[in-house]
């Protein structure tokens, strides 16, 4: 029987046949356990197990990813932040990301972040750094919930990826060039600005190659019903949703929807993908590439698998016509490829797979589109596994994949949160495999096709990861909205601004002391210490010459000093004044219909009329009038009032920091 | 084309990060719709009507700043870099900023050791004189701002749309024309935000030539410490600034 043997979706490229035989329950279960069968098996790092069994235990209770109140869909209260590799490799990438991280700063306000990752650090070390908590739901206010990792998986690993998922809405993007990293933030801030609406349209292709089981089983265990279950929702009535498997779910129509003319807003695909073995020429290019029906499966196909029979992120052409379009691949492979086999056992495997780790070529050339990216894919990294959506007895169970499509098609919910779903099975998943193990340590016996079971649906859930920034949204039109044109929108030739400051390269080894261009010097005290200049001991200033010499360079360097000294105090004073007057914060608009004939003195408006006002206490306390038009809400006021008030709350709180911050360097650098 | 200008009341300040140019204030007027109070200054960003142009302008400026943020963010290094004596001039010459500084300091020492001749002294005087008092200059910008209303306006077409004006606690006030458009509207949410983060910038940069002045200091062992090193570590973050804002 099928179902008595687990099927791996890959298919090696290199020779033709599949990547990994499929196995029995029994051969697996053997696998996972090993000899001496211990809970580290499954994550060696005991923070992570932790974290897993709390989030397992959060979602129960509550089903808060975030902390209790705060609204998760919401950026400006749930935050944004963004992973750079520590160094100066990421001056550049964060400078041709501009225009994204400008715009989710003002959407997040006082909860957008900016990060270093330091080399392997863990999730545990890179949180607690941080000051936010290993575990338990999100806390805005110690580290947004959505947070974006940049850098390929060789600078952040794909585990930290899994391990913050599991308590954060986490995405990745990695591009060889900062012309892609440019297109990519335009390509979102153009979606999120309302310059493309697309219309309600999901596309399920599902590959079913002859003579293939996992195909067969994919497409009709998955692919089908799920669109089935899409389209029949009570919420589906405007959508157009198409279903393309078996001899349809060729490369050429695929191409048609991934930029072509039938581009949907939603894309599902499940095949096979490619796989190639270790270090073979396409392996970077091609891994994880969608194998089209035009394969004829095991039988009939020998030897290397051509390119025409797969879609790579090379069948991409320069015209294709992306922007807004979220995917979702089920593939091996399909969004990177770890160095390592991730089988925690090595049996029958090779412990290394690729050179090096490395995201998909398919996605990142989707994202990077020139034309206007797709806003995010979701895809596996490593091996996809068929019972990912087929039981024990071959049933379907997909109901993680329909929450997920469904919130992102129905309720508008960013595609890492989407994800959500993946990640609570993920953790519920290695509770109870962590559980299994140890029973079966103190003796219980537990049936190896459960264990090979649960293990498999673990893998699976925790692999899923976003690639994209994990806040994108489907762009869709309005509802009852006609579009102007079915023209799918793009964006202008977006290359990255010229990086302006050339970071010094700290790794240099430059061990000998440089000579000062001019003047070389006399006294013999560089040594070790650089560029010491001994002083006369005594006099303050009558040795130093910079403020002239003698008296009057004396006179000059304590009229200085003195007048830093005033300056320090009179800081400390206006700091000691912000911190009593932070008590209370108050914002208010007002309009007037010639701005040139309003008095403008001491910080009000004369003249103007006052339409909004915000006022907060520290208690929480707040006042709010809010503007009317007639007998409604004037919600574009009140929409440019409330932007203020988040932009006072960011500014005040900045301002205190670097008040403070001011204050200290100046009495530090007198002492 | 944009113009983002910075009605600057501190004689002799310098331009904050961003894209901004210095203008002196003008003489003082409170008629109606002149420009705010005295001791404030004025940030005012002048946008082309075109909205796309003026988006594209307001996110080169953004772009602008945060490079100078992000070579705020290595000035330490490379500061640290000079007092170590870890600057190679192997690959592609020594970048102005750590020429300055090491050529202040060279100088510095020979005429320390006696050597300079009296002309090479009153050079050498002359240019510590001035990275003082362009730092003196900055630190009264800085406390100005501490202490002031920031008022920022944006302008499209040279026609005010919206005014805003920042109070040192935090208070926000802003005015806007009626039937202000949703776009306008967020032309001039881009431009406070460019202006309140050049502001902020400006702050980094003063406690960032502070912590460099403490590393520039172990360079001259002086009994009065980083106080004599504030000219020296002014002027190379100075030069670093506008060396980002050219490129």
């Amino acid at each position: 029987m099928a179902s008595d043997q687990i099927f791996f979706n890959g298919v090696n490229a290199s020779n033709g046949t599949y990547a990994h035989q499929p196995l029995t329950a029994d051969q697996l279960a053997a696998l996972i356990r090993g000899d001496d069968p211990k809970p580290e098996s499954i994550d060696p790092d005991t923070d992570q197990l932790a974290a897993l069994k709390d989030r397992n235990d959060q979602v129960k209770a509550t089903g808060f990813e975030v902390k209790e109140g705060v609204d998760p869909n919401d950026i400006s209260k749930a935050g944004w932040g963004v992973i750079f590799p520590a160094g100066p490799q990421s001056v550049a990438i964060r400078e041709a990301l501009g225009e994204l991280l400008d715009w989710r700063s003002r959407q997040a306000g006082q909860f957008y972040r900016e990060f270093d990752y330091l080399p392997n650090e863990s999730k545990a070390s890179f949180l607690s750094r941080q000051g936010a908590a290993t575990s338990g739901a999100a806390d805005p206010d110690k580290l947004p919930y959505y947070l974006l990792i940049i850098g390929s998986p060789e600078e952040i690993s794909y585990r930290f990826q899994y391990q913050l998922d599991v308590q954060y809405a986490v995405g990745r993007i990695h591009f060889d060039n900062l012309d892609d990293y440019a297109r990519y933030a335009h390509s979102v801030v153009s979606a999120e600005r309302g310059e493309v609406k697309l219309p309600r349209k999901a596309v399920f292709f599902g590959v079913q190659n002859d003579d293939d089981i996992a195909t067969a089983l994919a497409a009709n265990g998955l692919v089908r019903p799920l669109a089935s279950k899409i389209a029949g929702h009570k919420y589906a009535a405007d959508w157009d949703v198409q279903t393309v498997i078996g001899e349809e779910a060729r490369k050429d129509r695929l191409s048609q929807f991934l930029g072509g003319s039938e581009t949907p807003a939603i894309l599902f695909t499940a095949s096979h993908g490619v796989e190639f073995d270790n270090g073979d020429p396409r392996q970077i290019a091609h891994q994880g590439a969608i194998l089209c029906q035009d394969w004829q499966g095991p039988r009939w196909s020998y030897g290397r698998i051509p390119e025409n029979l797969y879609f790579s992120g090379d069948d991409i052409g320069d015209g294709a016509r992306l922007l807004g379009t979220i995917a979702f691949c089920f593939a091996c492979f399909g969004a990177g490829t770890p160095r390592d086999d991730d089988f925690p056992h090595q049996k029958g495997f090779q412990a290394a797979i690729a050179p090096h780790a490395f995201m998909a070529r398919l996605p990142q050339r989707l994202l990077a589109h020139p034309k206007g990216g797709a806003l995010a894919v979701i895809g596996h990294v490593e091996r996809a596994w068929t019972f990912s959506f087929n039981d024990a007895s071959g049933r379907p169970q997909i109901g993680t994949f329909e929450s997920a499509m469904r919130s992102l098609m129905f309720a508008g919910t960013p595609v890492g949160m989407a994800l959500e779903f993946f990640n609570n099975r993920y953790a519920e998943l290695a509770t109870g495999l962590t559980e299994d193990m140890e029973n079966i340590r103190n003796g219980t016996s537990i049936s190896p096709l459960d264990l090979s079971t649960k293990w498999t649906e673990h893998n699976d859930a925790r692999s899923y990861v976003v690639i994209g920034d994990p806040a994108v949204r489907l762009p869709l039109a309005d509802r009852g909205t006609a579009l102007i044109s079915n023209e799918r929108a793009t964006i202008p030739t977006i290359t990255a601004a010229t990086v302006s400051v050339r970071p010094p390269d700290l790794s240099a080894k430059t061990p000998t002391p440089a000579p000062p261009p001019v003047a070389p010097p006399s006294v013999p005290s560089a040594g070790t210490q650089g560029w010491v200049v001994q002083a006369q001991v005594g006099d303050n200033s009558a040795s130093f010459g910079i403020f002239g010499s003698g008296e009057k360079g004396s006179e000059a360097m304590n009229k200085f000093t003195t007048s830093l000294q005033e300056f320090a105090e009179r800081l400390g004073e206006t700091l000691k004044r912000a911190i009593e007057d932070a008590s209370h914060l108050e914002v208010e608009t007002y309009v007037a219909d010639d701005l040139s004939t309003v008095n403008y003195r001491e910080g009000d408006f004369s003249g103007a009329q006052l339409r909004a006002v915000t006022r907060m206490a520290l208690d929480g306390d707040t006042q709010v009038v809010v503007p009317r038009r007639g007998d409604l809400l004037d919600t574009e006021l009140w929409a440019i009032h409330t932007s203020m008030v988040q932009q006072a709350q960011a500014n005040r709180a900045e301002m205190i920091r670097a008040l403070a911050a001011a204050a200290a360097g100046l009495f530090s650098s007198l002492k | 084309m944009a113009t983002f200008e910075i009605i600057e009341p501190i004689a002799g300040a310098p331009a904050p990060p961003g894209p901004w140019i210095t203008c002196p204030a003008p003489p003082v007027s409170f008629s109606a719709g002149a420009a705010p109070e005295t001791g404030s200054p004025v940030w005012r960003v002048n946008l082309p009507s075109d909205p796309q142009a003026a988006r594209e302008a307001l996110s080169e400026a953004g772009r602008g700043l945060r490079a100078q943020e992000a070579a705020l963010d290595l000035a330490q290094d490379r500061i640290r870099r000079v007092a170590s004596g870890g600057v190679s001039f192997a690959v592609g010459g020594t970048p102005a900023p750590e020429r300055e500084l090491m050529g202040l300091m060279s100088e510095l020492r020979a005429a320390e050791s006696g050597v300079g001749s009296f002309g090479m002294r009153e050079t050498l005087s002359s240019g510590w004189n001035e990275a003082e008092e362009k730092f003196r200059a900055f630190s009264a910008q800085v406390y100005e701002t501490l202490t002031n209303y920031a008022v920022v306006e944006t302008q499209v077409d040279l026609v005010l749309i919206g005014r805003t004006s920042v109070g040192w606690t935090g208070d926000v006030r802003s005015l806007m024309v009626s039937d202000l458009r949703p776009d306008h509207a967020d032309l001039h949410r881009s431009a406070l935000t460019l202006a309140l983060n050049s502001r902020a910038a400006m702050l980094r940069t003063f406690t960032t030539v502070l912590r460099g002045a403490a590393i520039v200091a172990t360079m001259i062992s002086s009994p009065v410490g980083a106080v004599t090193a504030l000219p020296a570590a002014w002027k190379f973050i100075d030069q670093l600034l506008t060396d980002t804002r050219s490129n």
